[in-house]
């Protein structure tokens, strides 16, 4: 896709996030979105603040009924197919990845086991990771097969005083360079977009005040080791 | 592991999900319970009928039951998505030709009055929430809110609104980014992080 084509298409990423665009357009960004982490990001934030119009109306209790009615529709499916879906034991529990070199390596085993491929329009493959962290922080990452843009979002984050915000870090080596504050993109909710991963080690978060670009002093919520390029 | 006999009104509503995919209805009652009220009240708004907006809440609740395996977190919480089905599935509604007359009633009624924020006293929400909607919706441009009114409530396109305003087209996308980029600023300046 050609730069004109994704400047074209993020003229249109908010009609689309409101509904508000043709279905061809619709079609055509999810498409982009898919493998362009820029575009993804805006577009999930744009969505995030359609929540907002979604909150926005006066609230009117639904008529008791409509439950009943619900739940006979419900029953009155079909049973579900054989594929019941079952968790893997501790899902629910808060699985904490700093800073115990173990848990970093349970962080590897898990973006290994996490990469998928997804190979659209001649794009640069988008690899996504799911991320686990500290106190039941969960996201993902998601990295353009050149490495060079990606895209961390987390979810579960926990409240921060006024001030502070969820700060990325780039490491290499054993040198952490700010990647920049995260968006907000709901309660608990924050992403951030970044360039040029080349040489990095692994991506960090960590809550900072928000002047900090020296270096990391919180305590990390989650790393992501990257391992080597190939 | 998440046994059924555990009580499912604990449970958060990722992992709610989780059970309804494998066909719990106890889990999918208390999804029901949470956020009817949420749903059904974007459908009134949307749709101006009480009939209509039972029906739109019905259909969405069903679509939750029957999509729960593909519910993804990475698109917004549970409640979001839930939000979002209501609305795609009111605006296609909105956009059928026997709503076309009460569309256009409600617009000459309301969204074309720009600038009109709700009342964020008439929004019952949780009080933090209701402040950030007010913060978010209150400090936008007339225009802005106008313009975001009229697609997300109205259900009209770029296209419709652009004719409807008398404003050109590069006019309207650009109020709905400009719009919506304020909101979300907003609700990162008020913590990324209200839990």
């Amino acid at each position: 896709m050609s730069t004109a084509d994704h400047d074209r298409l993020r003229d249109v990423l908010a009609a689309v996030a409101l509904g508000a665009a043709t279905p061809e357009e619709t079609a055509e960004v999810e498409r982009h979105a898919d493998s362009c982490p820029v575009c993804r990001e805006e577009l999930d934030g744009l969505r995030a603040a359609t929540a907002t119009l979604a909150a926005a109306v006066p609230q009117v209790d639904p008529p008791r009924r409509l439950r009943s009615r619900v739940m006979a529709a419900v029953r009155e499916e079909p049973p579900r197919a054989a594929a019941r879906r079952r968790r893997r034991p501790g899902f629910l529990t808060p699985r904490v990845v700093w800073p115990a070199a173990a848990a970093v390596a349970t962080a590897a085993a898990l973006a290994f086991l996490g990469w998928s491929l997804a190979l659209r329009g001649g794009q640069p493959p988008v690899h996504t990771v799911e991320l686990t962290g500290q106190a039941g922080v969960r996201g993902e990452l998601l990295v353009t097969g050149d490495r060079d843009a990606a895209v961390v979002r987390l979810r579960n984050l926990p409240r921060l005083a006024r001030g502070r915000g969820w700060e990325l870090w780039v490491v290499r080596g054993t040198t952490p360079v700010s990647g920049g504050f995260m968006t907000g993109t709901g309660p608990g909710r924050a992403s951030v977009a970044t360039a040029d991963l080349s040489g990095a080690t692994a991506l960090a978060v960590t809550p900072e005040p928000r002047t900090n670009t020296r270096g990391p002093t919180g305590r990390m919520v989650v790393v992501v080791p990257l391992g080597r390029r190939g | 592991m998440v046994s059924r006999a555990e009580d499912p009104r604990r449970l958060a509503d990722e992992d709610l999900l989780a059970l309804v995919a494998g066909g719990d209805e106890r889990a999918f009652a208390v999804l029901y319970d949470r956020h009817a009220r949420a749903a059904y009240s974007l459908a009134f708004r949307l749709l101006g009928d009480r009939q209509a907006a039972e029906d739109l809440t019905q259909d969405a609740f069903l679509a939750v039951w029957r999509m729960a395996s593909s519910y993804s977190t990475a698109r917004g919480s549970v409640r979001t998505w839930l939000l979002a089905i209501v609305h795609n599935r009111g605006i296609d509604r909105l956009r059928t030709a026997a709503a076309q007359v009460r569309r256009q009633e409600a617009l000459e009624r309301e969204e074309l009055r720009a600038g009109a924020a709700p009342d964020a006293a008439d929004v019952a929400i949780g009080r933090a929430e209701a402040e950030e909607v007010r913060s978010a919706l209150g400090g936008l441009p007339a225009e802005q809110l106008q313009v975001l009114q009229l697609a997300y409530y109205g259900g009209f396109t770029h296209q419709e609104i652009s004719s409807m305003l008398e404003v050109p087209l590069g006019t309207v996308k650009s109020r709905m980014h400009l719009g919506l980029t304020r909101i979300r600023r907003t609700l990162t300046a008020s913590g990324v992080a209200e839990a």
